[in-house]
């Protein structure tokens, strides 16, 4: 196990991707902190549909431990109290995982002033405070890690203009914080999924879920899996030289220079 | 949940011959030592034969759970990357992983670059990924897919003072990388490339000994948010996530292991 001892974060970890993550880091052994606004996961109409369990008892069900910590990272008090709670449960921080976020795909014109807050609090400003209330527990780690994700969307546009311009930040806040971590040994890096199978694609028409599946270069979609792993990686020993960086776990979405070609 | 992360799997790479045990090592073959202890047969290959086979023969010698075997391989000739493949198909059945880490450094502005020292650099870094995937290609196609992981630098990412041809060359590989990414995805052969920043090795000694041969202090540490260089064994781990199954659907990336050099 390469995370045995470890205490880990994620949030947004009652579904999709969180949930992987948690899941595959409880596999490596790491005590996590389930953090979400509710423990009821979400069921999506094209994936996760039958899924129903909270992530700590299926955490529990692969011998692992967990707890479940309410939060909403767009609200700092909320997110203090979840690294409290860390603390408190587990006696330490090593990893947090900043992977709460929403999406909606709606223009320039259409996106409302309120909704763009909305969506800046909770994936970046939600991020920020993560990284702000945690950073200091890290640092007394052997092996403090920041893991953020980001997206393919931080790289271009097509996504509407609040979810580009938040996982835009992210990438960039993110080398912020592995410069500023460095000196303690701490790591930050972004994990930039492409088309993963979760409810948050419901956003999505029937047509545009054919169309990542055609422009997506390897012969499936990702699963939240996949970027559980790329999560192990990145707060294991095999990562520790690794800081500043972002990796897409897009199914090579990102490569050609033009999609589909 | 302790499974071996490279479990029947056989793997070629190059340039592995600098993993001999209390020697500064190479990434190549710090990689050679880290895939056979996660069960990998590997195909040691190199230049230097004496180094290649003591690396092979220490990594036989300690039982690890996979195994070794020595291959000279000069990647810039076709016909010993066709010898070299074949040996390792026919010693272990198959070829799963393919690692490109031979490489060659020398530093030298534009003007201060010679011909013949540009074309040795791109036969190396760019010619010579090239045969090798192109000849690993049918086998990993017959395996139901495969992992090709091209040692890249930072710098293919950044300028550097030194190096003209070098990054170059380094530029030529990641964007192949891509290229041969998408042309074998829906195949399940997938094509990933390392950025190392300052690594520790032998290679790297020698290149930073003739920088400072005029009395320079070594440029590299104040550079380094980690504020220390890596060694070989950190660009290892990197090398086998890519190539293992936990990398699945990480295809055309370029996973930067730098200490935060290109963050800043």
């Amino acid at each position: 196990m390469k995370l045995k001892g470890r205490v880990a974060i994620v949030t947004g970890a009652s579904s999709g991707i969180g949930r992987g993550i948690a899941l595959e880091l409880a596999q490596e052994g790491a005590k996590v902190v389930v953090s979400d606004i509710t423990e009821v996961p979400k069921q999506g109409k094209y994936h996760e549909q039958d899924t129903t369990t909270p992530t700590v008892a299926e955490i529990e069900k692969l011998g692992g431990e967990g707890i479940f910590v309410a939060a909403d990272v767009s609200a700092e008090s909320q997110v203090s109290a979840l690294v409290k709670a860390s603390i408190d449960g587990f006696g330490r921080l090593d990893i947090l995982v900043n992977n709460a976020g929403i999406y909606f795909d709606t223009g320039a014109v259409t996106t409302s002033s309120e909704d763009w807050d909305r969506l800046i609090g909770i994936n970046l400003k939600g991020v920020f405070l993560g990284v702000k209330y945690a950073l200091p527990h890290l640092r007394q780690s052997p092996a403090g890690r920041v893991i953020n994700i980001a997206s393919v969307h931080s790289f271009g546009g097509g996504g509407g203009p609040a979810y580009a311009s938040a996982k835009a930040g992210v990438l960039n806040m993110t080398r912020d914080t592995a410069v500023e971590a460095a000196s303690d040994g701490v790591t930050a890096n972004t994990i930039c999924p492409g088309y993963i199978e979760t409810a948050i694609q419901d956003a999505l028409t029937p047509d545009q879920v054919e169309l990542a599946n055609k422009m997506t270069p390897l012969p499936r979609l990702g699963l939240p899996r996949d970027i559980g792993r790329a999560a192990v990686f990145f707060a294991s020993d095999d990562a520790q030289w690794v800081t500043g960086t972002a990796l897409p776990v897009d199914g090579g979405l990102l490569a050609p220079v033009m999609p589909g070609y | 949940m302790c499974a071996l992360r490279l479990e029947g799997k056989v793997a070629l790479i190059t340039g592995a011959a600098i993993g001999i045990e209390g020697e500064v090592m190479g990434i190549g073959g710090a990689s050679a030592r880290l895939f056979a202890r996660e069960g990998a047969k590997v195909i040691v290959t190199d230049l230097d034969t004496e180094r290649g086979e003591t690396t092979a023969a220490q990594i036989e010698a300690e039982g690890t759970p996979g195994g070794a075997v020595f291959v000279p391989l000069n990647v810039t000739d076709e016909q010993q990357w066709e010898r070299a493949i074949a040996t390792a198909v026919s010693t272990y059945g198959r070829l799963d992983i393919l690692v490109h880490c031979a490489g060659t450094a020398a530093a030298g502005t534009v003007e201060n670059t010679a011909v013949d020292e540009w074309d040795g650099m791109m036969a190396v870094h760019a010619k010579g990924v090239f045969l090798g995937t192109k000849h690993a290609i049918p086998h990993m196609r017959k395996a139901g897919g495969g992992s090709v992981v091209v040692v890249s630098s930072i710098d293919a990412l950044v300028g550097g003072s030194h190096g003209t041809a070098y990054s170059a060359a380094k530029g030529a590989s990641r964007s192949f990388t891509k290229s041969a990414a998408i042309q074998y995805a829906a195949e399940n052969i997938r094509v990933n490339s390392v950025h190392p920043g300052y690594t520790d090795t032998p290679l790297a000694r020698k290149v930073v000994s003739e920088i400072m041969a005029d009395g320079s202090s070594d440029p590299r540490i104040p550079r380094v948010p980690l504020r220390r260089l890596a060694v070989a064994q950190e660009i290892a781990g990197p090398i086998l996530f890519l190539a293992s199954d936990e990398a699945s659907y990480i295809t055309g990336a370029e996973v930067v292991i730098d200490g935060g050099i290109t963050a800043q």
